[in-house]
């Protein structure tokens, strides 16, 4: 591993700040929207089966006949 | 063909099919996208020639120019969804409209941010007022504020909905604008150097810039139906089907299925 | 034909009545451009260099409060139905509504320019340029506004996001605006600016009643 060139390369011929910071911002926005989402997902998906359950119950409780969802 | 095409559309119709349907789309693109933009990004990186002006700056182009181009394409989709919405009442459509205004103007932002960032070595300066290109996508930034905000503002979803895909549609005609100002006026954009017909880099610098376009249409791809299934969820929640979807997940434990959907 | 003019003169005659909407605006506008020329310490030389931007920036806000209420009212005493109602080809019968809103706001704003001039320090032999550059650009400001309008009439805080919506789209005017206005002061005709101006109001005014039907209709639905 030559460190030298590894260090001149990520030098980016004194444009290192610039290159490194647009792609950094660029990596950091791009998985915060990946990540988001994917919250929301899980998110929804815990909200929605506790629903499922209250209403479960709730059906059980009455005698009638069992409802899906 | 004209018959699978009349399916496809009857289809469209049920939020249910997409939600199914969609699913494997979701994750291939997803790998997709990484893989593209891992690829070419690295490629940028790494092994494209600096240019021969601009130095090793110009490497942003790679991770500026994919963002930009789609930024503006998520827009013109978001125009198309609009249209649909008003014309056929594709419930989809509405949900394709909420679901890409965030992803939207997250580009857009990006866009103008890495081309500022790129601009301070390369041209002296972050930003010039009198650039039409900067000042049109700025104006595309707002238009996404402003969509946002009128989701949020109307009451009634329905009215939301058509509300922003009027909207939508109005603010198209910014597109051209910010295709076509670089040719109408000159400040700090150069004339293009990709259009469809010509290319004037050589293969080593624009191969990584298409790979990283590629990525970033599948990212695409991959947020707005993620978000689309989200949406759809949502708002589809008192339905059997997701009762069904939803015991379907309980069921597999964690057998094989990749996480979440 | 006539139905066209009846009811033109009936909004002009409703908006003669509503006299405190019509001049607040431009009451605003005299008071800001006070203020700027007063802010600028009344230097001329820093007054008639920013005069174009000053004059342009203010007329876009005249044009935000001006349109604000534009069909609140008509939403609030039930009349935005009947404005929806008439079997005649989409939108001409909002057509009226776009003309006297101009005719209240950008016009009134035309014929008191060369008095703005005055207090910006404009040299009179540039007021019939400055004039006719606001006559190119106002409809702009109020055709595309009445779409904004339209769309915000229910909404909450509907006044901020009015203007969030309807400025953005407005920058090329303004630009051009401002451009044409300081071509005037060197001398020049400004005949790209104006030929830019004149050919974004026509479009808005064939393109508004469609959009401001199409939204008044959503207001109208929640």
């Amino acid at each position: 591993m030559d460190t030298d060139a590894i260090m001149q390369w990520a030098a980016m011929g004194q444009h290192g700040f610039y290159v490194w910071l647009a792609y950094g911002v660029s990596l950091v926005v791009l998985l915060l929207v990946i990540v988001k989402t994917r919250i929301e997902a899980s998110g929804l998906k815990k909200e929605l089966e506790l629903d499922l359950q209250l209403k479960a119950r709730e059906s059980g409780r009455t005698v009638s006949s069992a409802r899906e969802g | 063909m004209k018959d699978m095409l009349k399916r496809l559309w009857h289809r469209l119709g049920s939020p249910r099919w997409f939600f199914q349907m969609m699913a494997p789309w979701q994750w291939w693109l997803g790998l997709l996208a990484a893989l593209l933009l891992l690829t070419g990004t690295f490629w940028g990186l790494v092994y494209a020639p600096a240019d021969y002006q601009q130095g090793e700056s110009f490497r942003i182009i790679y991770v500026h120019v994919p963002t930009v181009i789609v930024a503006q394409s998520v827009y013109m989709a978001l125009g198309i969804s609009g249209f649909v919405l008003l014309v056929w009442r594709m419930k989809l459509a509405d949900v394709a409209l909420k679901a890409m205004v965030p992803f939207g103007m997250a580009l857009t932002a990006l866009g103008l941010f890495t081309g500022a960032v790129w601009g301070r070595p390369t041209w002296g300066t972050y930003w010039e007022w009198t650039d039409a290109r900067l000042i049109s996508t700025l104006i595309l930034l707002f238009l996404y504020f402003g969509l946002y905000a009128l989701r949020e503002s109307l009451s009634s979803a329905e009215a939301a909905g058509r509300g922003c895909a009027i909207l939508a549609i109005v603010g198209l005609v910014n597109i051209p604008v910010i295709k076509y100002s670089v040719e109408w006026w000159t400040t700090l954009h150069q004339g293009e150097t990709i259009t469809l017909t010509r290319i004037r880099m050589p293969p080593e610098m624009y191969i990584p810039l298409l790979i990283n376009l590629l990525g970033m249409y599948c990212l695409f791809g991959y947020v707005v139906i993620a978000r689309m299934r989200n949406e759809i969820l949502r708002r589809e929640r008192e339905t059997t089907w997701v009762a069904a979807w939803l015991r379907g997940k309980k069921d597999d434990v964690g057998n094989g299925v990749i996480d979440g959907h | 034909m006539s139905a066209f003019t009846g009811q033109l003169v009936r909004e002009l005659q409703l908006a003669g009545r509503a006299r405190a909407d019509v001049l607040n605006p431009v009451i605003f506008l005299l008071l800001a451009i006070t203020l700027f020329a007063l802010a600028l310490e009344g230097k001329p030389e820093v007054l008639r260099e920013h005069a174009p931007s000053i004059l342009w920036v203010l007329v876009l806000l005249t044009n935000m409060l001006a349109l604000d209420g534009m069909f609140r009212r008509d939403l609030d005493d039930g009349s935005l139905e009947q404005l929806l109602l008439p079997p005649a080809a989409a939108g001409i019968a909002l057509l009226d509504k776009l003309l006297v809103q101009w005719l209240v706001t950008g016009l009134l704003i035309v014929l008191l320019s060369p008095l703005l001039g005055m207090i910006l320090n404009l040299p009179a032999t540039v007021y019939p340029l400055l004039a006719l550059v606001l006559l190119a650009g106002t409809p702009a400001v109020s055709f595309i506004g009445a779409i904004g309008a339209a769309l915000t009439a229910g909404a909450r805080r509907g006044s901020a996001l009015l203007a969030l919506l309807v400025l953005p789209m407005l920058v090329p005017v303004l630009i051009f605006g401002v451009s044409a206005v300081n071509r005037a002061l060197e001398g020049e005709a400004p005949r790209a600016e104006l030929y830019w101006l004149g050919a974004i109001s026509l479009a808005s005014l064939m393109a508004a009643p469609f959009a401001t039907q199409a939204g008044l209709r959503i207001t109208l639905e929640q």
